[in-house]
């Protein structure tokens, strides 16, 4: 063993050597004692331990993960199946799109046709209305002739606008003569 | 030196069939031995996430690793009427692992593909696995941090020194073993490890 002094475990402790052999499992018996005396070779010695237990596990759970990872990856189905599954897939597409775009344009086709018939009802009906509507306009105005007082004098006549300018403002005074006097 | 220990002489010399089965004594029926030799499935199961950790990082290529496994694991299969239970059958995995592995490195595809891609470990993904095991945050923050240290470390080495480091702490195996995968004399093994040793609690820190 080496080591540097052996009487005082507080000043000398285990050389570099010792302490690999220790670690290796190739320590001698004195080697041992002195890591069961003595509290900083003992440190030492736990804390390789430590980190390479850590390092152990850990690397020994990734890989793990890794394997499994790689054989369920492998499990999946060889080529010749996948493309059978492929080939499924296309035609469960083409089926399930027909299903559906057949009955579909089909809606479509008959919805336009309605559109097409309905167009031309509203049309009909558009200028039965405008017959109709023609007809009571007509009687409206009529009637809005009749409410008119007929006495009452048109502005046009009023105002002589059909007149020669030189006219207007002598027939303009005139009138508001009357108006003054009534 | 373990009941495995019985040659000493450079691994790339030996061939593997010679290697597989170089154990003196009666052979036992393999039935006797480990009944997930004769199953693949089960062999693949129980060896395969312990295979796959020593050799990534070993040549810290996650890539080759999944290959050498495989073949490891196949060649193990095809030739576990070798497999005379001298060792366990891990130890007897390494040694096939080690030698599927100098093959693969021997190769001129091996040679191309390492000149011209690098697939190394993602040291902070494999530090996400650190089980929690009821510790506090911060000490859990500072094991992740030991781990991904040793694992950049261990980068550091030499191809020996990690191999050899890898063989006796992770994959707990004995000197006389290791001996026996690599074909190296013990003197040589230890010479290896205390390098690796030395290095690695020099970078870990000065309380190591």
């Amino acid at each position: 063993m080496t080591m540097a002094n052996t009487s005082d475990f507080n000043t000398a402790h285990l050389s570099e050597a010792a302490l690999n052999d220790l670690l290796i499992g190739l320590g001698s018996e004195e080697s041992e004692a002195h890591v069961a005396a003595c509290p900083e070779c003992r440190s030492r010695v736990e804390e390789f331990q430590s980190t390479v237990q850590a390092f152990h596990t850990t690397s020994m759970a990734w890989t793990q993960y890794r394997s499994e990872f790689r054989a369920t990856a492998r499990i999946t189905p060889p080529a010749r199946v996948k493309v059978r599954y492929a080939q499924l897939g296309w035609a469960l597409a083409v089926a399930s799109l027909l299903a559906i775009g057949i009955p579909t344009w089909n809606a479509n086709h008959r919805r336009m046709e309605n559109v097409a018939t309905t167009s031309v009802s509203a049309k009909v009906a558009a200028s039965a209305d405008s017959e109709a509507q023609i007809a009571q306009d007509n009687e409206l105005l009529r009637s809005v002739n009749l409410a008119l007082n007929s006495e009452e004098e048109s502005p046009v006549s009023e105002y002589h606008l059909l007149e020669k300018p030189h006219m207007r403002g002598r027939a303009r005074a005139e009138s508001r003569s009357n108006l003054r006097s009534q | 030196m373990s009941a495995c220990a019985t040659v000493a002489f450079p691994m790339s010399e030996v061939p593997l069939r010679e290697l597989e089965s170089s154990v003196t004594g009666r052979a036992r029926p393999i039935s006797e031995l480990d009944d997930t030799l004769n199953d693949i499935d089960a062999l693949v199961k129980t060896h395969r996430a312990r295979l796959l950790r020593f050799v990534t990082f070993s040549t810290g290529d996650p890539d080759l690793a999944e290959t050498v496994a495989q073949d490891t694991l196949l060649r193990a299969y095809n030739g576990r009427e070798n497999f005379r239970g001298e060792c366990s059958v891990s130890t007897w995995l390494t040694g096939i692992a080690i030698n599927v592995l100098r093959d693969h490195q021997r190769t001129e595809r091996y040679k191309f593909w390492k000149r011209v891609k690098s697939s190394a470990v993602d040291v902070s993904e494999m530090a996400g696995f650190l089980p929690a095991e009821g510790t506090s945050p911060e000490k859990q923050l500072l094991a992740k941090e030991k781990v991904k240290h040793l694992a950049r470390v261990l980068e550091t080495l030499s191809p020996n020194q990690r191999t050899i480091f890898l063989m006796k702490f992770t994959e707990e195996m004995a000197v006389g073993d290791i001996c026996d995968a690599l074909g190296m004399s013990e003197a040589t093994v230890r010479t290896h490890l205390h390098r690796a040793l030395t290095a690695v609690r020099s970078q870990l820190g000065a309380t190591i």
